[in-house]
């Protein structure tokens, strides 16, 4: 079953990118797949800041090629706040 | 035709060992010969026989009077009489080679081609008008080993040119369009092969003096000459920098820059050093590019890391180049912008220069390489005053604000 995390990063993918909610799934690369580009990644971060307050630089270090990689990396986040 | 070829040859030997009248002999046999042929093929038309009739009377002429001067008229006579026909063509408006020409490509003619067909005959009068002359010249005063070599290899080299002079004035805009594109690519080329020269060993000479960001000293003559490919690109008449004064040299900025052709990258490269960039290269680039392109500031990632680097090179004190639209506007217009410049911007607390580019779609534009027929085009660089984001700005608002700016100083400029 999908986490709330989960769910709302898929929402703001969809509405940010127009893309279809089947489309953004924890598999799908976002380079590859959903045909992001870097400047598309740097909106998705700020996006996601403003939603759960992180400071990218400091929570967010690994690389993130996937919807999955965001999630885990969120769900660390909320789980050490 | 190909048969009229040996037509000189023969006489000339003939002439050699036999004289006059049994020149005229061969030429009368080889007159009879094609034409015989000819009718025996049901080819009445007036290229088909002009010449082995041309060759019978005047063969017959030589054998009665031998006067090699008769002999020599042939071929003068031939180039008579299709300056004639060219010429009744012009006059009458009636033209022979749209006909030919169909024939030969198999396909009714378009109205371009059909124009450029008709304007041609007056080109061949011309062309027809000279090899009469310089064969009537042989005739009068040229030795008949001259005469013989004009006649028989001379005019075709002479008829060759024109024909080639004739197929690139038809298909002078595809020839155009290469001449541009070679002209356009090939300084390109040049002009980074020069850059990459001279500015690597500057840049190995910078880091053996172990001086701070060696990168510089190859951007800087990158620069100079980019600024060179740009002025003597085909098309431009002028490239123009207006800077505010408000930008500081001392300072890094993020540079936000309208985007219509792949040449707004070289030419921002023309007048920022110090200059990184994103790239959305997926895989990293090859060997043999890796080592410029990082030279050139092309940032080496894409994503979350591409802006932990961008953001290190911000307070290491250099500068950044962002397309904020993503992709290169058609028709000019400033596209909506994706906010992470506006971010980097608020993140590493460093002013955004607007920069309006106008002129580069002029020479190449987006969904295509070749380079525009466009003439006295002007290549012009707008920076405008650098901008913050206001306390409390979010990052859309600030994006929004720095966009309507630079439509209002596009209106205002264009106005």
């Amino acid at each position: 079953m999908q986490s709330d995390t989960a769910k709302r990063v898929q929402e703001i993918i969809v509405e940010q990118f127009e893309k279809k909610p089947e489309d953004v799934t924890v598999d799908k690369s976002l380079l590859d797949d959903l045909e992001l580009d870097s400047l598309d990644i740097f909106d998705l971060i700020c996006a996601l800041e403003d939603e759960y307050g992180f400071h990218f630089e400091r929570e967010m270090e690994s690389s993130i090629n996937t919807v999955g990689d965001i999630i885990t990396q969120i769900e660390v986040y909320l789980s050490q706040k | 035709m190909i048969f009229s070829l040996l037509y000189i040859v023969v006489a000339v030997i003939v002439y050699n060992y036999a004289g006059t009248s049994m020149a005229g002999l061969a030429l009368c046999i080889m007159g009879v010969s094609n034409l015989s042929f000819q009718l025996w093929k049901k080819r009445y038309s007036l290229d088909a026989l002009i010449s082995p009739l041309l060759a019978v009377i005047l063969g017959l002429c030589a054998f009665f009077i031998p006067d090699f001067i008769i002999i020599k008229l042939y071929p003068l006579l031939i180039s008579l009489v299709f300056l004639l026909f060219f010429f009744y063509a012009v006059i009458t408006k009636k033209y022979p080679l749209i006909g030919w020409v169909e024939k030969f490509k198999k396909r009714p003619l378009s109205n371009q081609e059909t124009i450029d067909i008709k304007k041609s005959h007056i080109f061949w009068v011309i062309v027809l008008g000279i090899n009469t002359l310089i064969h009537l010249y042989f005739v009068l005063y040229g030795s008949v080993n001259a005469w013989a070599l004009y006649s028989f290899a001379g005019w075709y080299l002479y008829f060759g040119i024109a024909i080639i002079i004739q197929l690139s004035f038809v298909h002078r805009e595809t020839l155009s369009r290469w001449f541009r594109n070679i002209w356009g690519y090939g300084l390109f080329v040049l002009s980074i092969a020069i850059a990459f020269i001279f500015g690597v060993s500057s840049y190995y000479i910078s880091k053996i003096l172990s001086k701070p960001k060696p990168h510089i000293i190859f951007q800087r003559i990158v620069a100079r000459m980019f600024r060179f490919f740009f002025r003597n690109s085909p098309g431009v008449k002028k490239l123009s920098l207006i800077k505010s004064d408000a930008i500081k040299n001392d300072k890094p900025y993020i540079y936000i820059a309208s985007h219509q052709s792949w040449l707004d990258y070289p030419l921002m490269g023309a007048y920022i050093v110090d200059l990184y960039h994103l790239t959305n290269k997926k895989k990293a680039f090859a060997w043999y590019l890796r080592f410029t392109a990082r030279l050139l500031g092309v940032i080496d990632g894409i994503g979350n890391q591409a802006l932990y680097i961008l953001l290190q090179k911000l307070r290491n004190g250099s500068n950044v180049l962002i397309f904020p639209e993503g992709s290169r506007s058609v028709d000019g217009k400033i596209g909506n912008f994706k906010n992470g410049a506006f971010a980097l911007s608020i993140k590493s607390d460093i002013e955004v220069v607007p920069v309006l580019i106008s002129g580069t779609k002029l020479l190449v534009k987006k969904g295509s390489l070749n380079w525009l027929a466009n003439k006295n085009v002007t290549i012009e660089v707008q920076m405008l005053p650098p901008v913050k984001a206001n306390a409390k700005e979010d990052v859309s608002s600030f994006a929004n604000r720095v966009r309507a700016m630079m439509i209002a100083s596009q209106k205002n400029h264009n106005d």
